[in-house]
């Protein structure tokens, strides 16, 4: 579990005293509300501050065994809560494990972190953490905050002060399918990761970009999870000895998408082969029962989940258009000498 | 609190940071945010493992312990 | 809102007897596009744009032909009479002063003296933060009939949900005369509760709907 110290390496100790407080039911509700805490989204329950800080332990321990060699790489699917703020629990997050696990990797490591986020949703929280520190380059790609939460991500925001350039924002077009999505991801991550010679990269898997999610609106599949890892982890070992350490997200399609999603994940991380074809039978009978919806049959989604997308041709031109938009600054900089050491 | 989170070394390349206790970040029942997903990603895994394994004996994976 | 609450008070200002060439260097290191030209007292005199300073620039063919000119003092330059505003004025107001003049900046005058000045930025952001979007949130939109009351009985339903509400934009709907538009923008990631919660109440929900529905 992570100790408060650790905590407070981006909360307010006044924060962390409420979400304590909240989770032994001793938070009077009036104030509970100024911690983001006790609403629809965040609702108090108890022993809230430990189960918190509990996800941020395993995500500081995944950095260390990492950070000290033990391993190349590591997984905490308890973590990737990139919505929590320094003072305030939002989106379902109340502490930042990501936000935190950054912290602590300049300090206990003197490392410049790459973070990219993969949620459907904006990295809102680890963005403005580190929005004015050069040290710490975000790439978030994700469902545009026009109607979606938490309404940030847009390409503009892109640091300030010594951190300007080194926030990067891909917000794709509602109804984004695979081909497009993938194309953003992989034209950013690969410039962005030359651009910025991270000596680590913390990505953040998010499953809730598939077409099944109920609260996102992108039409991706099963495809976009094969290849997320898959660049992660080649970049890794091209730029960081293979130092990368993966935590979880969102994902709210708990049956249908992110038991898959996050085994490509794992198996792509332990260097063993994706896995295709038919999924266990033994893991559907143990689970058809509870799911209340039909589980899939096979690791990849067949032809045909969803109906054609009317639009796409102009939502591919808006995306490729952004994320050239996005990359912009990198590019043009590519012949002088800006680059970080 | 006792050391909460296990590392299960899977293969030299990797660790996967996991303990049940990660299960008790849970808002209410019907809440969207849902760790069950974590058991299901898992039990995913030991099932394939059981297929790797048949298929290739070279694999190094240890058990989940639990 | 007035607009001593979104006014810049910090002012980057210079005098008259200052130099082109400085009026340059402060531009492009403060990543700014005006300068207030003020005396000794802080009253206005002038101004001066990126714009000015350029005019006066020599070509990038001639860097090295004129540059005496960039040591010329300001008031050569800047522009004199200014459109100016008060602290106590209305920020709405100020937007039809920059649409009507066609300025992006305005100096703010109390007293005789500079105390602040707008920019098309800052008018911008303030209508950034009138959408709600600087802070975590989602968007919906429901079309309701114009009539008194409407948009009690909405927020009574959001009450119900304990779910906070950054802001409320209304428009015309347009496709009925006797219908409105509410934009709403609420703090929390799943807003298909209070959806379901508003259809059950009979009102219609333009977004979020069924994916395949165009934006």
């Amino acid at each position: 579990m992570a100790t408060d110290q650790e905590l407070e390496l981006i909360h307010d100790p006044a924060y962390v005293n409420a979400v304590r407080l909240a989770g032994k039911g001793k938070l009077p509700k009036e104030k509970a509300g100024n911690f983001g805490i006790g609403t629809e989204d965040t609702p108090i329950f108890p022993g809230m501050h430990e189960a918190s800080a509990l996800l941020v332990g395993g995500t500081l321990q995944a950095v260390d065994y990492v950070m000290t060699g033990k391993s190349q790489h590591a997984l905490n699917l308890g973590g990737g809560l990139h919505h929590g703020f320094r003072g305030k629990a939002s989106g379902f997050c109340i502490y930042n494990d990501s936000s935190v696990a950054i912290k602590y990797l300049q300090e206990k490591y003197h490392a410049r972190v790459l973070y990219v986020d993969t949620d459907a949703h904006h990295g809102d929280g680890v963005q403005w953490s580190f929005y004015d520190d050069p040290e710490v380059c975000t790439l978030s790609i994700h469902e545009t905050g026009r109607y979606l939460f938490p309404g940030t991500g847009n390409i503009n925001e892109r640091g300030q002060g010594k951190g300007y350039g080194y926030s990067f924002n891909i917000p794709v077009d509602a109804f984004t399918e695979d081909d497009s999505w993938l194309e953003s991801y992989t034209t950013a991550f690969t410039e962005i990761v030359e651009f910025f010679k991270p000596d680590v990269i913390l990505t953040q898997n998010g499953a809730d970009s598939h077409y099944f999610d109920p609260l996102t609106h992108l039409s991706a599949t099963m495809r976009i999870y094969r290849e997320i890892p898959r660049l992660a982890h080649k970049l890794a070992h091209q730029y960081c000895e293979g130092r990368w350490v993966a935590v979880g997200g969102g994902g709210y399609d708990i049956w249908r998408v992110v038991p898959r999603a996050w085994s490509m994940l794992w198996m792509e991380m332990s260097s063993n082969p994706t896995p295709t074809g038919p999924l266990s039978p033994e893991w559907l009978d143990t689970w058809q029962p509870d799911s209340p919806v039909t589980l899939p049959q096979s690791w990849d989604d067949p032809e045909g989940i969803y109906e054609p997308i009317p639009r796409r041709p102009e939502i591919t031109e808006k995306n490729t258009l952004t994320v050239e938009k996005l990359l912009y600054p990198i590019r043009s900089n590519q012949s002088s000498s800006v680059k970080p050491t | 609190m006792a050391k909460p989170s296990r590392y299960l070394p899977m293969t030299k390349d990797a660790v996967f940071v996991f303990s049940e206790e990660l299960l008790t970040y849970k808002f209410s029942n019907d809440h969207p945010f849902n760790q069950k997903r974590l058991l299901l990603t898992l039990d995913l895994l030991k099932k394939r493992v059981l297929l790797l394994m048949r298929i290739s004996s070279s694999q190094e994976w240890l058990p989940i312990r639990n | 809102m007035i607009v001593e609450k979104i006014m810049k008070k910090e002012i980057i200002s210079l005098t008259e007897t200052d130099t082109i060439q400085t009026a340059l260097l402060l531009i492009q290191e403060k990543r700014i596009r005006h300068i207030p030209i003020v005396n000794h007292e802080n009253h206005l005199v002038g101004l001066i744009s990126d714009r000015d300073i350029r005019d006066a620039s020599p070509s990038i063919f001639r860097t090295e032909d004129f540059k005496e000119d960039m040591q010329k003092p300001l008031h050569t330059i800047m522009k004199t009479n200014i459109i100016t505003g008060h602290p106590l004025d209305f920020v709405e107001e100020i937007g039809a002063v920059f649409c009507e003049n066609n300025i992006s900046c305005l100096p703010i005058i109390h007293e005789k003296k500079l105390v602040g000045i707008i920019t098309g930025t800052d008018l911008l952001q303030s209508y950034v933060e009138l959408t709600g979007v600087n802070k975590p949130g989602s968007q919906i939109e429901v079309q309701v009939p114009d009539q008194p009351g409407v948009l009690h009985n909405i927020s009574c339903i959001f009450k119900k949900r304990n779910t906070n509400i950054h802001s409320v934009l209304v428009y015309p709907a347009k496709e009925t005369e006797y219908e409105k538009v509410l934009v709403l923008r609420i703090q929390t990631m799943n807003p298909f509760l209070v959806v379901d919660d508003l259809k059950k109440e009979g009102y219609k929900v333009i977004w979020p709907s069924l994916p395949g529905i165009s934006l």
